[in-house]
């Protein structure tokens, strides 16, 4: 009744756009995502470290920004560890899918962690930041030890 | 037989040895601790690379006791030499007896693969050896690895080690701490008194080895 056949196109297609399997199904693509993920923490916490260990200049501003970053990346890497990349050959050990609930937790206490990072490095205290940075790594590093394999 | 205190361990040596007990323990509690104590990880592997360089040269032209022609010996004699272990009488051999001789090598094999793994190794969070970036992060990180395997391997051998001091003092009455600590063992005495080689070559080889290690983490 007097539709245009652009319009009915256009429905059409989509309807075959909605219906078209999402490309981020994929197990596989899960943890390339998390990996990505991973990589931006580094990416992040790379300078803080550096601040830290004094090979760059303190700028606790810029320390404040990247572990507000860091608090946002964390959640964000936890969304890529789903069931079914347990079978993707990837650095996660077989215990992580065994503990699935303690994981969930290591990463949410590293959010907060990182939130109270953040505000630590908006006071400017210096010595202050130096301290929880190094509680914040051991985190990472703890969990790394019984989930992460080199090989 | 009367028996007197004889020299076999040098100074050098004696200090190698527990230099690297210290360190040892040092580089496996910064290790685990990671993050900021790192440096203390990367300044003690320096060290102990250094001393196991200089324990390499030692053992070429070094004390009597300390040279690897003297304590090296071959499967047949090692064989022996157990038999001789489960008895309760003390052992002939002044210095390291044939099978605690491949412990030596072991230990010191296992400890140079750990330091020289450990320069070419990163934690993925914010600290790496000072030559990762001769080598890319997939490589880097296979070493990585090697350092983790490696690290169990040198801590069974280190337990290893220490129960048969145990199993010695027990068993067979034989004081081989002391020794290490004096450098003294009451033996038979000998033919010939066991050749001691200078402390000064000591120094200048350890120093030699100290800057070995300085230009290789700066290339």
């Amino acid at each position: 009744m007097g539709q245009h056949p652009i319009r009915l196109l256009i429905a059409m297609l989509c309807l075959l756009g909605s219906s078209w399997p999402a490309a981020a199904d994929k197990p596989e693509y899960a943890v390339e995502y998390r990996q990505g993920v991973m990589s931006a923490i580094a990416w992040n916490v790379g300078p803080m470290g550096k601040m830290v260990k004094g090979e760059i200049d303190f700028d606790t501003q810029r320390f404040a920004f990247l572990a507000d970053r860091v608090a946002v990346l964390v959640p964000m890497a936890l969304e890529g560890f789903t069931p079914d990349t347990a079978s993707v050959k990837s650095h996660a050990k077989a215990a992580l899918w065994q503990h699935q609930d303690d994981f969930k937790k290591r990463l949410d206490e590293l959010r907060s962690a990182t939130t109270e990072l953040a505000s630590v490095a908006k006071t400017g205290d210096e010595a202050k930041i130096r301290v929880t940075f190094g509680d914040t790594v051991k985190m990472c590093k703890s969990c790394h030890d019984e989930y992460q394999t080199k090989h | 037989m009367e028996r007197h205190h004889i020299l076999i361990w040098d100074l050098p040596t004696r200090l190698f040895h527990w230099s690297l007990v210290v360190l040892f323990l040092l580089s496996w509690w910064s290790g685990a601790q990671g993050g900021t104590a790192f440096k203390i990880h990367q300044w003690s592997g320096c060290a102990i690379l250094s001393l196991l360089l200089f324990r390499l040269a030692w053992g070429l032209v070094g004390s009597e006791y300390a040279r690897f022609a003297q304590f090296v010996r071959g499967p047949r004699r090692v064989l022996r030499s157990v038999a001789e272990l489960l008895t309760a009488t003390p052992l002939a051999q002044a210095g390291h007896n044939p099978l605690g001789g491949w412990m030596v090598v072991a230990l010191l094999l296992s400890m140079l693969l750990q330091a020289v793994t450990g320069l070419f190794a990163n934690d993925d969070i914010m600290n790496e050896g000072p030559l990762v970036a001769r080598i890319g992060k997939d490589l880097s990180d296979t070493l990585s690895g090697v350092h983790g395997v490696n690290f169990a391997i040198l801590l069974g051998l280190v337990s290893v080690h220490v129960l048969a001091i145990v199993y010695h003092r027990r068993r067979k009455g034989e004081h081989l701490t002391r020794a290490m600590i004096t450098g003294r063992r009451l033996l038979p005495a000998p033919a010939t008194t066991p050749r001691i080689a200078s402390n000064w070559l000591a120094a200048v080889l350890l120093a030699l080895a100290a800057g070995m290690v300085a230009v290789l983490i700066n290339l």
